[in-house]
């Protein structure tokens, strides 16, 4: 019994390091951001780097992957619409769910996938060899140097990203809709006008940045806390990697009350 | 000796401002290349301009006999060039002292502090205060 409790009394206390170190780091980060630090330079070069790497490099398989990905389901969608008998409802169907939640979602996860985990184990590895200590011993603030325009530039890449995914998918609702329905571009785009409100446009924004700024700041995080230990780099990926998994089912569930509720308004 | 036992030995003996370190501990960055180690310290803590920072960078890279090395990742250096890529980058603090921490460890083919004296020499750090750590049974290296 005495040691179920010394075990359980040790996981909360760990636990609760865990988290306020987590809310003190993403603090710290907030507070450069706000002072402008990452202004600097050389901050401002990894800024641009991690842009290029982030949302550059994946582009021309980002722009197949979400015509491809988001003709199939869309076609998918209007498909059971139309043998449903919802074509009143198709404008906000296709707003709703393919556009304001669809989109997001697969960029995020595809972000997650690619860079995010390329992120924590790059901080895990710097952290082992030193390089991180190396910095501070130079007077450089790792927060300004590496994390945030980290954060930054996925926040960008997130958002432009998520917004392209959501003018093809519209494209391809176009095509979908003028061979289904023999629906005329007009008539389409009037009805995707009608069953968009500016809280949806807002939200879509909000949740664009906030998924951009968990995906980059749970890994960092992980990455830095990583022990001075190789073993410890797979680790640190592996709970980076989960607390940016479930950071995306959080943002997700928060945002469809949030549209819940203020649609309903 | 980890980056804080050598703040505070160089603390200890009265170097009170911002030290420049060259020790195997406190390693180059490995996904930049010479020059962005080298010019990362001016960059980020000074508003010197970047072709005056690429023209003294150019300038020491060329005395020190390693003006190929400039846009070579860590991973491409000999022990040798990664000496004196790390020297280049603490003599690039201002306003600092530099202190060499076991230096032979790094230059492991060198007999004595000579090479390492000299390539001070031909920089021209007379102004720097530089201070060497190193094991006791280094003694007669210096």
């Amino acid at each position: 019994m005495r040691d179920f409790i010394e075990r359980l009394g040790f996981k909360a206390i760990s636990t609760f390091r865990n988290v306020s170190g987590f809310f003190v780091f993403c603090l710290k980060c907030l507070r450069e951001f706000l002072t402008g630090s990452f202004f600097n330079r050389a901050a401002f070069d990894i800024l641009v780097m991690q842009i290029f790497f982030t949302a550059y490099q994946l582009l021309s398989l980002f722009i197949v992957l979400s015509a491809v990905f988001g003709s199939i389901f869309i076609g998918i969608v209007f498909q059971t619409v139309k043998s449903l008998g919802l074509v009143q409802y198709l404008g906000s169907i296709v707003m709703g769910v393919v556009v304001l939640e669809f989109s997001p979602l697969i960029t995020v996860v595809l972000l997650a996938l690619r860079s995010s985990s390329a992120v924590n184990s790059e901080i895990a590895v710097m952290k082992v060899n030193r390089e991180i200590d190396a910095l501070e011993s130079f007077g450089i603030d790792p927060v300004v140097y590496l994390f945030l325009p980290r954060i930054i530039s996925f926040i960008i890449s997130v958002t432009i990203l998520s917004s392209l995914f959501a003018i093809i998918v519209l494209f391809s609702g176009f095509a979908f809709s003028s061979i289904i329905f023999e629906m005329s571009a007009g008539i389409f785009s009037e009805m995707i006008t009608k069953s968009i409100s500016v809280f949806d446009i807002i939200i879509f924004y909000v949740k664009t940045v906030v998924f951009g700024f968990f995906i980059s700041v749970i890994p960092l995080y992980n990455g830095w806390k990583t022990q001075y230990r190789p073993t410890d780099i797979p680790v640190s990926v592996l709970r980076g990697m989960m607390g940016v998994f479930m950071s995306i089912v959080f943002v997700e569930i928060v945002s469809l009350v949030a549209r819940f509720f203020l649609n309903s308004l | 000796m980890s980056e804080a036992e050598l703040k505070a030995r160089a603390k200890a003996i009265g170097a009170e401002q911002r030290a420049g370190f060259v020790s195997p501990d406190i390693p180059l960055l490995s996904n930049l290349s010479v020059y962005d180690n080298i010019s990362l310290v001016p960059r980020y803590l000074t508003a010197e301009k970047d072709a005056s920072i690429r023209a003294e960078i150019e300038r020491m890279l060329a005395l020190l006999d390693i003006p190929d090395a400039t846009n070579k990742k860590t991973f491409q250096l000999d022990s040798g060039t990664l000496f004196k890529v790390k020297l280049l980058r603490a003599l690039m603090l201002k306003d600092s002292v530099t202190v060499i921490d076991r230096p032979f460890v790094m230059l492991n083919t060198a007999a004595d502090i000579k090479p390492v004296v000299k390539m001070l020499d031909t920089l021209e750090v007379d102004g720097k205060k530089v201070i060497f750590f190193d094991f006791e049974w280094n003694k007669n290296k210096y």
